[in-house]
């Protein structure tokens, strides 16, 4: 418990002590500025309000896609099901700095696909924007990519859970298919819709990796906290860092506090009867329910992910092998990616440097992170206030990376118990922090879905006493989901970029290597750590599914 | 008018073939029930006549009218569950008016026919409650309104009453067949309990691994049962293998082992021929003499409804079970047994023999 408080709970919430203890910081640099007055707080205002635009927006979009591929993969029966739920899921799990500079590759260059269309360009430009709201594009596309997986798992799981012998009710009741859309599943799946869109809000709030990558001059709020603390604003760091936890918080509570504990069954007013709208929408229902028109949203949903996730792995897989000896534009042997590593610029070593910084502390940290969840699940399990406990170790999977890194680099760092320096030894620290409540939730979700309980008291009034029970019970049955909360929290840690550039000082992790190549525009050497980066990322997924398939 | 024909029905799922070649026709107004065991495919075919299943092969008509292109919602039959389906999120009213709302209804015309619904079941004091608070048994009215209330010729029932314990579901079944005869609606029941179909069925389809084995009405088909496994399910009859030894116009001996002989007066098969030997508990008579005289021991007898069941060992090894209502059964005793060669009936015989046959009996594949 102490461990746990120490390690997972207080790096949470240690951020707000900041402004607090150092007031005159905060107010010295973003209210009362001697040389730019309020300047630094009209920017927090802006960054936010950009970072708001950018994150509803591509929440919407989510659900415009989410709901009909939830849907599909919930109740279809087809060929590749497997392979397009794999597919969707894939940004979860791959780096998301190298998958950022995979889109970018894919929508502003030549090597994507505006090369494939033959334009002789990209068919983007990286500053783009959606006319009339000021949201980039590309930006958007890549918050679309990284944030679909929350909501469509969220929504799938909900729907599986469902039994769909009440839609074939509605059917042989006389309802169409969009009717009982509307009518029967909409109602059940509301809360779901909303868990979903809240994980998916706070995950394209606090992106960092990837829209680092991409962002070309405009910023989000996530990203200003990561620039500001490498230029020493830790005042207005910490300031924004804070706002950000609590509007994370604020979204999350009512809806963990309000939705999940009831039966999650909405009842609709019956305001749209008093409006007349009903027979307008059992109208329009009835037209948009033909099969045809429902298999083409399928396939238009279905295009999008491979759009969106499929064409920037493979463009980048494809331009590695284009820009291998030298630039195909100018025949340059600068351009390269043999010139770019093994030349004057000289990355591989720390392209090396970086995968053994990026795989020891995703091994250490997931190995701690295991034995703390272990105890932690049951803990949860067992007793009344686990439920609390289970919510507040939610907050590190939504709270924004780079203002969690903050909090942990306040909290271990010089600024106040000066005990470890930014380096390898505080990413550890910093991903246990997530790797935790990774693990715990997949080991519960085992738990729960097992009857561990009973086979645990079986054992006892066969004689066994509890530390036998555990060992040859208990972790057994468990070892599914310690396994794959394990290889989670590895891939995470392996991909987590914005808590890691804060925090890692000179120990630079392959992720945010990635990111300042990227910056320093050595685009052939990205090329190939984005692709190595992504391709070890695929591989651990494929051991895992091997691993898993087992059963 | 409601009537409904299946063409050559087959559907398969993966390595199961659940239905095969099904053929039947169901006429306007009629009660009729498709009896099979667990597993024979009896779901299937309904969600197959509703449109939420697509058969492989085959035609569904409804009023003469070819169904297979429409969906579950056009197609006018209503559906019942065997979990009774209802909306969790919506009170008992609301599932009732559902049908009439999506189809245009007003708010306050649909809860005034749903409420008449509701009274003919007797729960229209229950109308603002959800479903979770009821029984069974009111839930299964609710589920019966709320199919009726879709105002539709056509019901499909699939085992309406198996969420219901016996005492209820007896009472039941008949209210059941009443409502639907008094509202003039065709009714398809699918069931595996016997007597269930017995009560309340016009005619019977008995359906087994896919096939419809045999349709008639309860009479016909407890009169003559036309296989083995029809007459083991319905009328649980004793069967044996047996060797015909003799063969002539109205007079079929059958050698059924250990030296017994069994006499039929149906005909049919060949001197030679492998048969099943069917027999009623109830045409086994007790002592008397010599003809189609069978010997054993009472291996055990219980109680069923005012007489008893007697199983008695054979002297050839196998079981028969035997109703008398005779007292002076004692277990391990010997005993005598005759049957009138009017009683006994033959069936051809199958392959993997008797075994197979009461394995399908009680859905075991």
């Amino acid at each position: 418990m102490v461990a746990l408080a120490v390690l997972v709970l207080l790096p949470t919430v240690f951020l707000a002590s900041f402004p607090i203890v150092y007031f005159d910081e905060v107010r010295y640099e973003v209210f009362e500025n001697p040389l730019v007055g309020d300047e630094n707080l009209r920017m927090i205002i802006s960054v936010l309000l950009f970072s708001f635009k950018l994150s509803i927006s591509a929440v919407i979009i989510d659900l415009v896609l989410g709901i009909p591929l939830a849907f599909l993969l919930a109740r279809g029966r087809f060929p590749g099901k497997t392979l397009l739920e794999t597919l969707v899921t894939l940004p979860l799990v791959i780096p998301t700095s190298g998958f950022g500079f995979a889109s970018l590759l894919t929508w502003t260059t030549v090597s994507g696909i505006g090369g494939w269309l033959g334009l002789g360009r990209g068919i983007l430009e990286t500053s783009a924007t959606i006319p009339g709201t000021g949201i980039p594009i590309l930006m958007l596309i890549v918050h679309v990519s990284l944030t679909l997986p929350y909501v469509v798992r969220t929504l799938q799981a909900k729907l599986v859970e469902l039994n769909p012998v009440y839609e074939d009710a509605s059917r042989t009741l006389g309802a169409t298919s969009l009717t009982t859309f509307r009518k029967i599943l909409l109602p059940q799946i509301l809360p779901a819709v909303f868990s979903g869109s809240v994980l998916a809000f706070a995950r394209s709030l606090g992106e960092t990796g990837a829209t680092m990558v991409v962002s070309g001059v405009r910023i989000t709020a996530a990203i200003a906290v990561v620039r500001w603390e490498f230029e020493f604003k830790l005042g207005a760091a910490a300031f924004l860092g804070l706002i950000l936890v609590l509007i994370t918080w604020l979204i999350i509570l009512p809806v963990e506090l309000l939705l999940t504990g009831k039966q999650g069954m909405i009842k609709p007013p019956p305001l749209i009867y008093k409006t007349g709208l009903e027979k307008v929408f059992l109208k329009l229902e009835s037209k948009l329910s033909k099969r045809g028109l429902r298999n083409l949203l399928y396939v238009v949903c279905i295009f999008a992910v491979a759009i969106l996730v499929v064409i920037p792995v493979i463009v980048v897989g494809e331009s590695v092998v284009a820009y291998w000896y030298a630039d195909p534009y100018t025949g340059k042997r600068e351009g390269g990616v043999v010139y770019q590593l093994l030349g004057p610029p000289n990355y591989l070593p720390a392209i090396l440097r970086a995968t053994a910084i990026s795989f020891t502390s995703a091994f250490v940290s997931t190995y701690i992170s295991v034995f703390l969840s272990i105890p932690l699940a049951y803990i949860i399990e067992r007793y009344r206030f686990g439920r609390v406990l289970r919510a507040i170790l939610k907050i590190p999977l939504v709270v924004p990376s780079s203002a969690l890194g903050l909090s942990t680099l306040l909290m271990w760092g010089p600024k106040f118990m000066g005990l470890i320096t930014p380096g390898i030894w505080l990413i550890i620290l910093t991903h246990i922090v997530f790797s935790v409540p990774v693990i715990v939730e997949t080991i519960i979700a085992v738990y729960e879905g097992s009857d561990i309980k009973l086979y645990e008291d079986a054992a006892r009034t066969l004689g066994a006493n509890p530390y036998y029970t555990a060992e040859k019970i208990s972790l057994p049955v468990l070892k599914e989901g310690i396994i794959t909360g394990a290889i989670l929290s590895f891939t995470h840690s392996l991909g987590e970029t914005g808590a890691t550039m804060i925090v890692m000082g000179s120990d630079i992790p392959i992720s945010a290597l990635v990111v300042n190549m990227v910056e320093s525009l050595a685009i052939p050497a990205a090329l190939f750590t984005s692709t190595y980066l992504i391709f070890i990322s695929m591989a651990l997924i494929f051991v895992f599914r091997l691993a898993t398939r087992r059963k | 008018m409601g009537s409904l024909r299946l063409v050559d029905i087959s559907k398969r799922f993966d390595r199961v073939e659940a239905l095969k070649d099904v053929d039947l026709e169901i006429y306007d107004g009629e009660y009729a029930v498709v009896l099979g065991p667990t597993g024979a495919g009896k779901t299937t075919l309904l969600r197959i006549i509703a449109g939420l299943l697509r058969q492989d092969n085959g035609e569904v008509y409804i009023n003469e009218v070819q169904v297979d292109d429409l969906p579950p919602e056009e197609r006018g039959v209503a559906l019942f569950f065997q979990n009774f389906a209802l909306f969790p999120h919506m009170t008992v009213l609301d599932n009732v008016a559902f049908s009439l709302r999506v189809k245009g209804l007003s708010l306050e015309e649909s809860e005034r026919k749903a409420m008449d619904i509701l009274r003919m079941v007797h729960l229209d004091h229950r109308a603002y409650s959800y479903p979770r608070e009821l029984s069974g048994g009111m839930q299964q009215r609710v589920a019966l309104a709320r199919t009726i209330a879709a105002g539709v010729d056509i019901l499909l029932l699939d085992e309406p009453l198996s969420q219901l314990d016996a005492k209820i579901k007896s009472e039941i079944q008949y209210e059941l067949r009443d409502l639907a005869k008094s509202l003039g609606l065709t009714v398809l029941h699918v069931t595996n309990d016997v007597e269930e179909a017995l009560a309340v069925a016009d005619r019977i389809a008995i359906l087994n691994k896919g096939e419809i084995v045999q349709v008639g009405t309860p009479v016909e088909i407890m009169e003559n049962p036309k296989t083995a496994f029809v007459a083991s399910f319905i009328a649980e009859m004793n069967l044996m293998e047996g060797v015909v030894e003799e063969s002539s116009e109205n007079r079929v001996v059958v050698d059924i082992g250990g030296g017994f002989k069994v006499e039929s007066s149906r005909n049919g098969f060949k001197k030679g021929e492998l048969v099943i030997v069917g027999v009623k508990p109830s045409s086994f008579k007790i002592g008397g003499d010599g003809k189609n005289g069978l010997t054993g021991k009472v291996e055990d007898w219980v109680f069923s409804f005012g007489f008893r069941r007697v199983t008695v060992q054979l002297d050839n090894g196998s079981r028969v079970s035997v109703k008398t209502e005779r007292k002076d059964i004692e277990r391990g005793s010997p005993i005598s047994l005759t049957v009138d060669p009017r009683d006994v009936y033959l069936f051809p015989y199958l392959k993997g023999g008797l075994r197979t046959v009461l394995a399908e009996v009680s859905g075991v594949f």
